[in-house]
């Protein structure tokens, strides 16, 4: 380790181009080795609890290795395991508890297959016998339909060994680039590839990069913004914490390109794992010679340092995020000036999103031509997307830009359900609702423009019949309430509105007055006003976009914010308060089910009588009326 | 006038990088706005000030747009005024709406713009989110129910006085400013400046009034009522009243305050007279010991400044207090009365009032620190308008006084003074009245002047922005001594003036001092005949000791 800077140099400069001899999965091995995917999502899912028993199991007897992996990017998989026994194929293993570790590896280890519910798929390789009626990973309907780039070694390359990650051909673009090409050319490259931001400003990243680099600045500063704060989206996490030097080389290339000799890493305080990985990374870049003072001889200086975020959603936004680096509170200013002008501590800033930075190897690598060869209209590349909700499959799945709704479903929705899907909401907090008629909708950036949604940092939540259109608004819409940084009226004022609005028609009205009932009329129409309101006057995006799930619920799903104001109706039987229960004293034959079930006891009677429910204490559960066995339970 | 835009469809011209609101408003359309201050940085919160682009339909703020060429913009169109509208109900949404209560009313920039936008019916219903109050300070209410966090008293306490005494807390609707660990403002660096007050569009931050106390009290035939007027709020009063000469109001002022029951009326001038002349025998014993800078200052809040921020120029404060609290010292040994009374132009009085060394035993020397506000609505609600029908002078010892003293409170008074005494020492016979070049118009000012044949320089220096501005060279430049004020214009800007501190008002009121300072003959402190008597009667040469 301690000629690391040399066995780089040769690595990506010499011929020798193995230099490592460390562990790749496509050799043979002597000895089992074990690969975990330990991430936060498989950590919950508790890979801990597995390692433990997988230690246990040789507890030092046999020999073998345990190498943490980076994970695959689907998290309802977890936690994964992969094995490979001498001979024969890599084989990986999804929702291996700790009390499966032993029958896995028993027969694992004995070439026998375990049960095929534990199986995800092999990779095989040549050399290596295959496992009989293992499907190959990349043939995998869920692989196979994805189009995986950024994602390309997920599940292979080892997030905490920078061997690894040149193993994998990792940094090779970025001494590529500095020994190559002039920062001018290397913005010209990006530019020509037509790569845009993936936070969701869809900026073109190569004029922004120009547009730093012609400022003529000497200190100019690059910013990763990686504080992924919305509720739905977690690729942020996925790339940080299992191919940080992804994210670093990203970082290296786009600091040369615009001149900055310092560079950032803001990230939530909270991906504590991500945190540590991006330092371990940093720390071995800084012993490979990758950054640091006069990088490869080029005379180019590269710092860069972690920024630990205290997690706020509007710190996303780039001046919000620069004020908060300098210690200000964390709320946007208006521009011009732009941060590539004007931005942390008065220096020309970049901020690019994680996401945008971990495309940049890859085009430097295979150039911008071939990086539009995927894509539409506008829009190319590939585009990670945080599925979650009611699908099969919950994770980041990685896809062409500009697929529609229908592709992403494909692939994260296993068999026929798809036809239950009622909705589809993109882009989080400050997204909107597809409806189903609509699932053929292009997600790239000018169809999302049109049809005035917003495409976010990804966050795809699948809604089926089960879930009430006006919880999500509320759900979202309390977020961004919460989350608003209070500075502009709009925003603050706006949204505490909509809220009251939104939770006015999810609930029964108190009292039964005509006021009150004017209000809950006049809501909808003011929903509209004050929605445009914010879009049209808010100070930065969050605010901008805030009611995008507001005026796409209205405008797909009117029925249904109708019926909850008209009928005081829950089709998916989610706003609970809208209801009120009795009991039909006719049908009522004092059994006492109910009053036993009921978790409130909210329902009092004496024995073959008739029970009587007590209104102020009723939950609106329901268990009353699905154990009643005589129909007495009357719902209004 | 290099960029040429289009402004409603007609042609206008604006300056390179100056925003839209500043060519608007140099052209004559005023665009309402509650965040934005010309001094300030634009920050964009409040929306108001939105205009429409026309090519686009986009609603652009004007506060921080800079001008681009052959921009088209549309400053009152329907969608423009309905943005505007919108927002001015939603915050009265969020308002306590109890104007018939609030001390702002009718001066209150969101109540006027309510109007202006024709809103007079209430369109959104919600929960209002009640703020706390801040009573801490004995200057200050800040009442953030009533805050529409536009930020002007947080950026002006950060940018202009870098002091940042509060600052925006939480986010979202629970976002309100506050105190460090809100503590209050009495606890924090707040130095009671004032600036906040009269930035703050609405009633969320008003001088604290100790009114209806002051007026149960009045009723006590009991006990003895004395008042000390200064002579910032009489000019106040003059020209709030349309009375032209300073004499006559304040003989109007002495008459009516008689008249609502204080036994003795007194002016501030008297004090004033009294810190130039304890201030001339510092300055003179300083003459002869080794070059030292002192910093010569009347107003409370340099002195905290100083305290607080600056603890290393302490040593070079003279000690002498504020006018206000020698009024205080001296009528208690003088005059015995048991409710003493201070009109004063600003709130810092107020904080000064209250300090464990201006208190006896606890209890405040002054009862009450009134502002010219308070002043004018005292005398309104006891049925006196001015002018008053009856004309009387102030009571014994305030009866005579110097134009120095008058003069004091206003911009670079107390050099003047000074300076006058000085030479009234060293046996010049000061024939004109004024001895110093003054210039009104400059926040930092030097001046050169003889004393027994040899020249001295000193300094004036008005605002804490320039204080600090300046800290080194006052500290550097070797002068005889550097008056520093808080207040832009000295007293007359006062936060607690009755009437706004614009620069026109401000030099209305310079007028009516001025005038009376020129034709007034007893122009230095040492001519003053009861301050002569008073020194000579105790066989005194001085009353405080700077040391």
């Amino acid at each position: 380790m301690k000629n690391l800077k040399d066995i780089a140099y040769k690595t990506l400069f010499g011929k020798d181009q193995k230099a490592f001899k460390e562990f790749r999965y496509e050799r043979s091995v002597d000895i089992p080795h074990i690969f975990v995917e330990r991430n936060t999502g498989s950590i919950i899912a508790g890979i801990e609890d597995t390692i433990d028993y997988i230690k246990r199991y040789f507890n030092d007897e046999t020999d073998y290795v345990l190498i943490e992996n980076s994970s695959l990017g689907i998290s309802s998989f977890d936690p994964v395991i992969g094995v490979q026994v001498p001979g024969r194929a890599l084989i990986l293993f999804k929702n291996v508890k700790y009390n499966y570790v032993s029958t896995i590896l028993d027969s694992i280890l004995n070439h026998i297959l375990p049960d095929n519910d534990f199986i995800i798929a092999q990779v095989a390789n040549e050399g290596l016998s295959a496992w009989p009626d293992i499907t190959e990973l990349s043939e995998l309907g869920l692989f196979a339909k994805q189009n995986r780039r950024v994602l390309k070694n997920f599940g292979f390359v080892q997030p905490e060994s920078i061997e690894s990650y040149f193993n994998f051909g990792g940094y090779s673009a970025f001494a590529q680039t500095i020994t190559q090409k002039t920062p001018i050319e290397v913005c010209n490259i990006v530019e020509e590839s037509h790569l845009r931001g993936r936070g969701g400003g869809a900026y073109r990243t190569g004029k922004k990069w120009r547009d730093a680099l012609n400022t003529g600045k000497s200190l100019k500063y690059f910013i990763c913004n990686a504080d992924e704060s919305d509720p739905g989206s977690f690729s942020g996490r996925l790339l940080a914490e299992n191919n940080p030097h992804l994210v670093v080389e990203g970082i290296l290339i786009g600091a040369y390109a615009v001149g900055a000799r310092k560079a950032v890493i803001y990230i939530r305080n909270t991906y504590s794992l991500a945190i540590e990985r991006l330092q371990k990374a940093l720390e071995q870049v800084e012993k490979a010679g990758l950054c640091g003072e006069d990088i490869f001889g080029s005379g180019i200086d590269i710092d860069i340092e972690i920024f630990k975020g205290p997690g706020a959603y509007v710190c996303g936004e780039e001046t919000a995020l620069i004020a908060s680096i300098e210690g200000e509170r964390g709320a946007p200013k208006p521009k011009p000036p732009y941060p590539t002008q004007e931005g942390l501590f008065g220096f020309p800033t970049v901020v690019n999103n994680i996401e945008t930075i971990c495309n940049v190897p890859w085009i430097m690598q295979n150039g911008a031509e071939k990086f539009m060869e995927t894509g539409f209209k506008n829009s190319f590349g590939t585009k990670l997307f945080s599925v979650s909700g009611k699908t099969d499959v919950i994770g980041v799945i990685e896809t062409v830009m500009g697929a529609s709704v229908n592709d992403i479903l494909d692939v994260c929705i296993l068999d026929g359900r798809k036809s239950e899907i009622k909705a589809v909401h993109i882009g989080g907090p400050s997204g909107g609702f597809i409806d189903a008629p609509n699932f053929g909708l292009n997600l790239d950036y000018e169809t999302i423009n049109s049809s005035k949604l917003w495409l976010g940092s990804g966050s795809f939540l699948v809604l089926d019949e089960s879930n009430c259109i006006i919880d999500i608004s509320k759900y979202f819409i309390r977020f961004i309430n919460n989350e608003s940084c209070g500075k502009c009226i709009p925003c603050r004022e706006g949204s505490q509105r909509l809220l009251e609005i939104l939770e006015r028609i999810s609930e029964k009205p108190q009292d039964n007055n005509k006021h009150e009932s004017l209000l809950r009329f006049k809501g909808v129409t003011q929903l509209e006003q004050i929605s445009k309101l914010m879009q049209k006057t808010s100070l930065c995006g969050l605010g901008q976009n805030a009611p995008n799930t507001i005026l796409s619920g209205l405008a797909k799903f009117r029925q249904e914010y109708e019926e909850h104001i008209y009928e005081r109706k829950c089709v998916a039987n989610v706003c609970r308060n809208l209801k009120e229960y009795f009991v039909i004293i006719d049908n009522c034959v004092g059994c006492g089910i109910c009053a036993k079930k009921c978790p409130a006891d909210a329902i009092i009677g004496s024995d073959h009588h008739a029970h009587f429910i007590v209104q102020d204490r009723c939950i609106k559960c329901g268990v009353c009326e699905s154990v009643c066995k005589f129909n007495a339970i009357m719902v209004k | 006038m290099a960029i040429e835009f289009y402004v409603n469809n007609t042609l206008q011209k604006a300056e390179k990088g100056e925003t839209i609101l500043s060519a608007l408003n140099r052209i004559g359309i005023s665009i309402p706005t509650l965040c934005n201050m010309a001094e300030l940085s634009p920050t964009g919160a409040c929306r108001l000030c939105v205009v429409e682009n026309a090519d686009n339909g986009n609603l652009i703020t004007s506060c921080s747009t800079p001008v681009s060429a052959n921009l088209r913009i549309l400053t009152h169109s329907p969608e423009v005024i309905a943005a505007r509208k919108t927002i001015v109900e939603l915050l009265l949404t969020n308002h306590p709406e109890n104007c018939l209560y609030c001390d702002k009313s009718g001066d209150c920039e969101l109540q006027k713009l309510a109007e202006e936008l024709n809103i007079r019916e209430k369109l959104f219903y919600g929960n209002k989110i009640f703020g706390k109050t801040d009573r801490s300070s004995p200057g200050i209410v800040r009442d953030m129910s009533k805050c529409i966090l536009c930020g002007r008293c947080v950026r002006i306490c950060e940018e202009i006085l870098d002091i940042s005494a509060i600052d925006l807390i939480n986010r979202g609707k629970n976002t309100s400013i506050e105190t460090v660990f809100q503590k209050g403002l009495y606890y924090s660096d707040c130095i009671h400046c004032g600036l906040c007050v009269t930035a703050c569009p609405t009633g969320a931050i008003l001088p604290k009034s100790n009114l209806n106390q002051l007026i149960e009290k009045l009723g006590d035939t009991k006990i003895s009522k004395s008042i000390v007027v200064s002579s910032a709020s009489i000019a106040d009063m003059a020209s709030k009243y349309g009375i032209r000469k300073y004499e006559e109001a304040r003989n109007y002022i002495m008459a009516a305050l008689h008249d609502i029951g204080f036994e003795k009326a007194y002016t501030m001038s008297l004090f004033s007279d009294f810190f130039i002349s304890e201030a001339a025998t510092a300055i003179l014993e300083k003459i002869t010991k080794p070059p030292k800078p002192l910093i010569i200052t009347d107003c409370p809040a340099v002195k905290k400044y100083i305290q607080t921020k600056d603890p290393e120029l302490s040593q070079f404060v003279c000690k002498i207090p504020p006018s206000q609290q020698i009024a205080a010292k001296l009528l208690s040994i003088e005059q015995k009365t048991d409710l003493l009374v201070s009109v004063s132009p600003c709130i810092a009085h107020k904080y000064e009032a209250v300090q464990t060394q201006n208190t006896n035993k606890g209890v405040p020397e002054i009862d009450f620190v009134l502002t010219s506000g308070e002043l004018s609505k005292l005398l309104k609600t006891l049925g006196v308008s001015l002018p008053y029908t009856k004309k009387e002078t102030p009571d014994k010892p305030a009866n005579s006084d110097s134009s120095a003293g008058v003069f004091f409170e206003t911009k670079h008074g107390i050099t003047e003074g000074i300076v006058r005494e000085l030479s009234l020492r060293s046996g010049l016979s000061i024939q004109l009245n004024r001895i110093l070049e003054i210039k009104p118009e400059k926040d930092f000012a030097e001046y050169e002047f003889d004393l027994n044949g040899s020249k001295y320089r000193v300094a004036a220096v008005y605002g804490i922005e320039n204080f600090k501005k300046y800290r080194t060279q006052i500290l550097k430049d070797n002068y005889l001594f550097v008056e520093v004020r808080s207040c832009r214009y000295a007293c007359l800007d006062g936060c607690g003036q009755s009437q706004s501190v614009d620069i026109e008002n401000t030099k209305r009121l310079r007028k009516i001092i001025v005038e009376y300072d020129e034709k007034n003959s007893n122009n230095s402190a040492g001519k003053n005949p009861n301050i002569k008597g008073f020194y000579r009667s105790n066989n005194i040469d001085r009353i405080f000791n700077n040391d």
